[in-house]
């Protein structure tokens, strides 16, 4: 079972990627070994200085795409350090199993770790005491069975061919694609930066 | 038995389950639930021995065996000033992949399809975990 958040990367990225030469710049610190071509690929074509919001991974709830240099490298962070893992095990795992996105606003790195161990009405930072109650029972149903679903819960498909996440919301549960899944996670796998 | 982590704890998950791509045999867990994992991937050796060189320096030693002989306190001041100086901001130097050679390199930066019988077998309704990994 896997999950994941929107905003990975924001508490991670370099708040002072703001032009191209800081961003190829920091590229090459993260991956010293990357070759020109492959530094220009990921620059001018995965994640290019467009700010129109076309770029992007979006669910519901979110917008699309990022429309500034601090979304450009915040969506770099958060494809290539978090959520892309997410996808590649549920495709690693023959798609049998399951996918969350928590997509409580703002979704930051570390937001739905007070719902995974809430303890009680009146825990700090939880907006909701029934999604973390809920988030719990798929946890420890996973736990005990194998398998989230269970009879207080909504229901929670398996990854499938479509790419079928669960969507952790504070106003509603359901299902969405895997926002991870898309061509430049794709790319991410093949470690040409290396 | 579960195991779970989020961030660098769902990055350590993610490697124990899918560790030489699952061809060394079953693992002592069931299952596994991974959040947000995080983590720099390092597929150059380059990269790996650069940090080594930067840790080796910072601890004021020369060679492995004589860091082996640091006190824990020398070590911790190590690992916070490097953790400290890392660049960009937002990384901390030691949130990378381990070295794999060449050849693993491979499984690890392409997670194929696998078998994931060598996970799952064990699964039984008992509550209680087998007390070795066979």
């Amino acid at each position: 079972m896997v999950g994941h958040n929107i905003d990975e990367g924001y508490e991670f990225m370099d708040p002072w990627a703001q032009t191209n030469d800081v961003f190829e710049a920091d590229m090459r610190i993260y991956e010293p070994s990357i070759n020109n071509d492959t530094l220009q690929y990921l620059s001018n074509v995965l994640y290019p200085q467009i700010y129109d919001g076309s770029v992007g991974a979006s669910v519901v709830g979110f917008p699309n795409g990022y429309t500034t240099p601090t979304g450009r490298m915040d969506l770099l962070i958060t494809e290539g350090f978090f959520t892309c893992n997410t996808y590649w095990l549920m495709t690693a795992f023959n798609r049998q199993f399951w996918s969350y996105i928590f997509t409580v606003p703002p979704s930051l790195h570390g937001q739905d770790i007070v719902y995974t161990y809430y303890d009680g009405p009146n825990y700090p930072s939880v907006e909701n005491n029934t999604l973390a109650e809920i988030m719990q029972r798929y946890f420890t149903n996973f736990v005990m069975t194998g398998n989230p679903n269970g009879p207080d819960v909504p229901y929670f498909p398996s990854y499938g061919n479509d790419n079928t996440c669960l969507n952790l919301n504070l106003t509603f549960i359901g299902t969405v694609p895997d926002n991870a899944a898309n061509e430049r996670c794709d790319w991410w796998q093949k470690g040409l930066y290396g | 038995m579960t195991i779970i982590g989020e961030s660098a704890g769902g990055g350590s998950v993610m490697h124990q389950i899918t560790a030489y791509g699952g061809l060394k045999g079953p693992v002592p867990f069931h299952q596994a639930i991974v959040q947000s994992p995080g983590f720099q991937m390092t597929p150059s050796a380059y990269h790996e021995e650069s940090i080594f060189q930067s840790f080796l320096t910072t601890a004021g030693v020369g060679t492995l065996q004589e860091a082996r002989g640091l006190t824990s306190d020398q070590l911790q001041l190590a690992n916070w000033k490097i953790v400290g100086e890392s660049y960009p901001y937002g990384t901390f130097t030691f949130s990378k992949t381990p070295l794999l050679s060449s050849e693993e390199n491979s499984r690890k930066t392409r997670l194929t399809s696998f078998d994931n019988k060598t996970l799952r077998s064990t699964a039984t309704s008992s509550q209680t975990c087998p007390a070795s990994s066979s």
